[in-house]
């Protein structure tokens, strides 16, 4: 009763649009390791400041926007697209409404990319973190926003298919709330081309930026990558999904709850008490929210879990709904004021949201990505091997990454607390406490190119599937079905 | 299947090939979804209607670091402000002061006051005039213990009083030159 019967035969498929998706997964695995590389950098100055060159162009300050923007918008969103494109069009039994769109959507959001790298080099920065584009790319990513919403609803609009499946849901909440997030927190008073000044002041630009950061980590690297978990997973486990009533009640909580969050980023701040009380409440109401997906994941391998010790894409899907899991019971716990005092500013923080990112994000986007090229392209992986390799080199990647972060943001928190004899600071000098942190941000960095290095083999295997010769017919077509 | 526990029943629909079971929530799951909610709606109002604010917070900590401290430190400042009389008495620095001095600038000071000394976030130690006294007591008792409104560091406790003697001791020899 449990085996995948599909009830009525199935109809005549339609001709889907499997170039949108192709590009975009090309795209996320350029820029990916691209983002990456300038991370890596970024970390190595941590270590070693000489690293920068004395050229202001690459200085920390500038590199670590370039880094986590590349990495949240030209690696995560286009995988995001690629999964969307390729997932809506079989859910909803239609080709994507319009391929003029889709091509929009696409090149548009790639000349964002570009410009983002040009610029944010130059220093031309709002100094919003997540959120630095300035002015003229804020217009840009929300007129190519725009196109990709139009499009996606025009898709649902004329689907052939009633119902909206769990993966559609988390689709929408993202679509929706991406474009709301990010028009109000740009709003802004332009000076010249290259400068504008935030409509909001002081305290009240921090909460509407809190807000938007808070929430782009919520449906930017949570809602999609739920939306594309609860799509592929089933598809690569060949199982039925474990739980339709608990996705109903994690997706309205999770949406309902992660919106007012934002504030447990301005703690023992000049924002009020009260809402930074609100903040960490909502925080911890988004444990059990967050912990439904990661149930329904997990409990969905139920009976295929022999497969996960031998199958790639689960093995990379099961670490990554862990990661989600720990993360986002991480996340809660930091939001408390107290545990907030020592861990917030310290690079905790930089381990916490790595372990999302690194282990969430970017686990489950090389499990989709290694089940579906094979899809697209119609292909076999060129090196089969390499995937487990990418695998193993990942896992211990984060490992190496998250464990010296944890260890040195406490030890940098406790050292900023620290009193002598006499209730004077132990370290008055903050270059102790960077000091002290220098063998943690070189193992760190040894994580992020254990990373990388799988980053890369995984680029070196597409493009080898993808253009290489003899294409042989992909064996795995069944899983199709 | 069993009817009572309702297990592993497909609902009626299906997406691509996906099947959904119908299967309850995991009862824990629930437990912590309501408790987190019951937890915030009792906690938050009661936060607000308390002491435990970042104000709240301050001023406590404060309060038992001044009775746990408070007596160390006010013996510490005592005796350091003794020292420091003690070097004024003797009327400035040896070469050596100097030389020490020279170094302790170069680590400590060169971020503000710049590697010649002529001021950049903080006044200029090369000019003829003194903005905090440029008797040897007047700027050792400048460097010991800051201008924090301006935000000069009180270096005593970091430097301890040697160090601040010796610097002392270059800076005033920075505006002979």
């Amino acid at each position: 009763m449990t085996e995948e019967t599909p009830g009525a035969a199935a109809p005549p498929a339609p001709v889907y649009d499997d170039e949108t998706p192709k590009k975009f997964i090309l795209a996320a695995v350029l820029f990916g390791a691209v983002g990456m590389l300038v991370g890596l950098w970024a970390a190595l100055e941590l270590a070693f400041p000489a690293l920068n060159l004395d050229l202001k162009w690459i200085t920390f300050g500038r590199l670590r926007p370039l880094h986590t923007s590349a990495v949240i918008f030209a690696f995560a969103a286009n995988v995001v697209f690629a999964g969307v494109y390729h997932s809506s069009q079989r859910l909803l039994g239609t080709r994507t409404a319009s391929d003029k769109l889709s091509a929009i959507h696409f090149w548009g959001w790639q000349l964002i990319v570009v410009l983002v790298v040009i610029t944010y080099p130059l220093g031309i920065t709002q100094g919003k973190e997540y959120a630095e584009l300035e002015w003229p790319l804020d217009i840009l990513v929300a007129l190519v926003w725009v196109a990709f919403a139009i499009n996606f609803f025009w898709t649902i609009a004329i689907r052939k298919v009633k119902h909206l499946y769990v993966a559609i849901w988390f689709y929408i909440a993202t679509v929706i709330t991406i474009a709301v997030l990010h028009i109000v927190n740009a709003l802004a008073v332009p000076v010249s081309l290259t400068k504008s000044y935030s409509l909001f002041a002081g305290v009240q630009d921090a909460l509407v930026q809190w807000w938007y950061g808070h929430n782009a980590v919520g449906f930017l690297l949570t809602t999609p990558f739920l939306g594309l978990m609860y799509y592929y997973l089933p598809k690569a486990a060949k199982r039925p999904v474990y739980s339709y009533r608990l996705s109903i009640v994690h997706f309205w909580s999770l949406v309902f709850l992660y919106i007012w969050a934002g504030p447990h980023h301005l703690h023992y701040t000049a924002l009020p008490n009260w809402a930074q009380t609100l903040g960490m409440s909502f925080s911890l109401m988004l444990i059990a929210p967050s912990w439904g997906g990661m149930l329904n994941g997990l409990l969905t391998l139920r009976g295929a879990w022999d497969r996960v010790r031998t199958d790639p894409v689960l093995k990379f899907m099961v670490v990554a709904i862990s990661f989600y899991g720990m993360s986002t019971l991480e996340g809660p716990i930091m939001s408390i004021r107290d545990v907030n005092a020592l861990s917030h500013y310290t690079d905790w923080t930089v381990g916490h949201v790595h372990s999302g990112a690194l282990g969430w994000v970017g686990m489950i986007s090389f499990g989709m990505i290694y089940w579906v090229v094979p899809q697209l392209w119609k292909r076999d992986w060129a090196m089969p091997s390499w995937i487990n390799a990418h695998f193993w080199l990942a896992t211990l990647g984060i490992v190496f990454y998250i464990v010296p972060m944890w260890v040195g943001g406490v030890t940098q928190g406790l050292m900023w607390r620290a009193f002598n004899e006499f209730g004077l600071l132990k370290y008055p000098d903050f270059t102790e406490t960077v000091m002290a942190l220098q063998p943690f941000y070189i193992l760190r960095a040894v994580g992020g190119t254990l990373y990388l290095v799988g980053m890369i083999m995984l680029g070196i295997n597409i493009a080898a599937t993808a253009f290489g010769k003899a294409p042989a017919p992909v064996a795995a077509k069944e899983v199709a079905a | 299947m069993s009817e009572k526990h309702n297990r592993d029943v497909i609902i009626g629909h299906t997406s691509d090939g996906i099947q959904e079971y119908d299967n309850p929530m995991p009862m824990w799951w629930l437990g912590i979804l309501w408790f987190t909610i019951a937890f915030s709606l009792v906690f938050a109002p009661y936060l607000a209607m308390t002491e435990w604010t970042q104000e709240g917070q301050y001023d406590a900590e404060v309060a038992a670091a001044d009775a746990k401290y408070g007596a160390a430190l006010a013996a510490q400042k005592a005796e350091a402000e003794k020292k420091l009389e003690a070097l004024a008495a003797k009327g400035g620095g040896s070469d050596a002061d100097v030389a020490a001095g020279a170094d302790i600038y170069k680590v400590n000071c060169v971020a503000c006051h710049a590697a010649d000394g002529t001021g950049g976030i903080g006044p200029d130690l090369t000019d003829a005039e003194w903005i905090h006294g440029g008797s040897y007591a007047e700027v050792t008792k400048t460097v010991s213990t800051g201008v924090l409104e301006k935000g000069m560091i009180a270096w005593g406790p970091i430097l301890g009083d040697e160090k601040v003697a010796q610097v002392s001791a270059y800076v005033i020899s920075l505006s002979k030159k």
